[in-house]
């Protein structure tokens, strides 16, 4: 999974994540209580100029925008309906200057520049929240490690199916897919278990042992490399 | 949690992501293909409970705030989760929750077919329909400026009217959970706490 952060030198990259968040929650606050024409108009030019320092990726502004055009565009036909057209308008320069301002930040902060600033704050609660830490940044790493391989495993489910002629139905890819998962799941955590991975409690036993065939074994190190990174 | 739950709710959202990924399946009542990734969050309730659920979506939740394009069509970042939808994803945390909480009760692990399409489609209508909404909503009417000054309970119904269009396709979406989670019960059953 390839994060949305975009490598670069400008002034917003040079910015540190926590300044950033904080001038983006701010920001927030104002362009919500403001109303007046105007001022939206002048925060939405300056947070898409922002936006255009920072040198967003094509791919990310489009598929951004999709999901934008319908809201707003369905915003906005409602308000003319309605007789208040003005608050469409103030509506879609709010949505602009926030999400412009808001991809700013995104693109230009590392991923893990967040996570840390995540972690850092769990860790003043006390040895419970140094915990959290530790297990927050374990699950995310499973996360991006396990991605990449079902979304494999759900394409080769894919093609079992049409081999076999049949129709394409949510319950069939789903059932397998799930539980690839949760099998993938118990022998992960027997794995760190084993390696007595800090940060987490004992578990429980397994509910199924491994089973012994290599195929349905996922945790059989070296873990099979994904076949295509989705999200490139 | 041990071990197990931190895995099994780590494995799970990354499912989550990759419903997200595949392409949209399609359903026979439907004129467009379903995306399946929101499906995943009533999955994530009733097939790993209250708990867990909540945490795949609050995983996810902070996996699109460090700027992963983890939600369907490669979206993510802050500026989903401060865009006018924002709502609905920060909602998915209470909509995994309670759909957990109340296919717990009323479809213990190992309920016949009618049982669990009861349990989930309740839970799963509170929590991924009325409660998830209601965030989404709420989320958007304090974006959305209201100089003419329309009572809220105007502004609320219309919103609501403006949203209605999405509740068939959910719907279809939390039966198919309900028959998912029924048929892994069978293939691969898993305690819920």
């Amino acid at each position: 999974m390839i994060s949305l952060y975009q490598p670069g030198d400008t002034v917003l990259h040079r910015l540190g994540a926590g300044p950033k968040l904080a001038a983006l929650l701010v920001a927030g606050v104002a362009v919500t209580l403001t109303t007046g024409l105007g001022w939206l108009g002048a925060a939405a030019l300056l947070a898409l100029a922002i936006l255009a320092v920072a040198r967003p990726p094509a791919g990310l502004i489009r598929s951004q925008a999709i999901g934008l055009a319908f809201v707003t565009a369905l915003i906005l036909a409602l308000s003319a309906l309605a007789g208040v057209w003005r608050d469409g308008v103030i509506f879609v320069l709010r949505v602009v200057a926030l999400v412009s301002l808001a991809t700013a930040v995104t693109v230009t902060t590392r991923t893990s520049a967040i996570q840390d600033l995540i972690e850092d704050g769990l860790t003043r609660f006390g040895p419970a929240g140094r915990r959290g830490a530790e297990r927050l940044g374990l699950a995310i790493a499973l996360v991006i490690r396990f991605v990449p391989e079902l979304v494999a495993h759900a394409g080769a489910l894919d093609e079992a199916r049409k081999a076999r002629g049949l129709k394409a139905s949510a319950p069939r890819l789903l059932v397998p897919l799930l539980v690839r998962t949760l099998r993938t799941a118990d022998a992960v955590a027997e794995a760190l278990d084993a390696r007595g991975y800090p940060g987490t409690g004992p578990s429980r036993a397994p509910v199924h042992p491994a089973p012994p065939t290599p195929a349905a074994g996922p945790s059989s190190p070296p873990l099979p490399e994904p076949r295509k990174d989705p999200a490139s | 949690m041990t071990t197990r739950d931190l895995v099994l709710v780590a494995l799970f959202t990354a499912l989550v992501v990759a419903l997200g990924v595949i392409p949209g399946i399609p359903v026979a009542a439907l004129p467009v293909p379903i995306v399946l990734q929101n499906l995943g969050i009533v999955l994530a309730g009733a097939i790993l409970g209250a708990r867990r659920g909540a945490a795949v979506a609050m995983l996810l939740v902070i996996l699109v705030a460090i700027g992963l394009p983890v939600l369907s069509g490669g979206r993510g970042g802050l500026g989903v989760l401060l865009g006018p939808t924002g709502g609905f994803i920060f909602g998915w945390i209470l909509a995994a929750f309670v759909t957990g909480l109340v296919a717990e009760r009323i479809a213990p692990a190992g309920s016949s077919l009618g049982r669990t399409l009861l349990g989930v489609g309740l839970g799963g209508i509170l929590g991924a329909i009325v409660l998830d909404y209601a965030a989404g909503i709420a989320w958007l009417l304090a974006v959305a400026p209201n100089e003419a000054g329309l009572p809220l309970g105007e502004r609320l119904v219309k919103t609501t009217l403006g949203m209605a269009v999405f509740i068939p396709g959910d719907l279809i979406k939390i039966a198919l959970a309900a028959v998912v989670t029924h048929a892994l019960s069978r293939a691969y059953p898993i305690p819920r706490r």
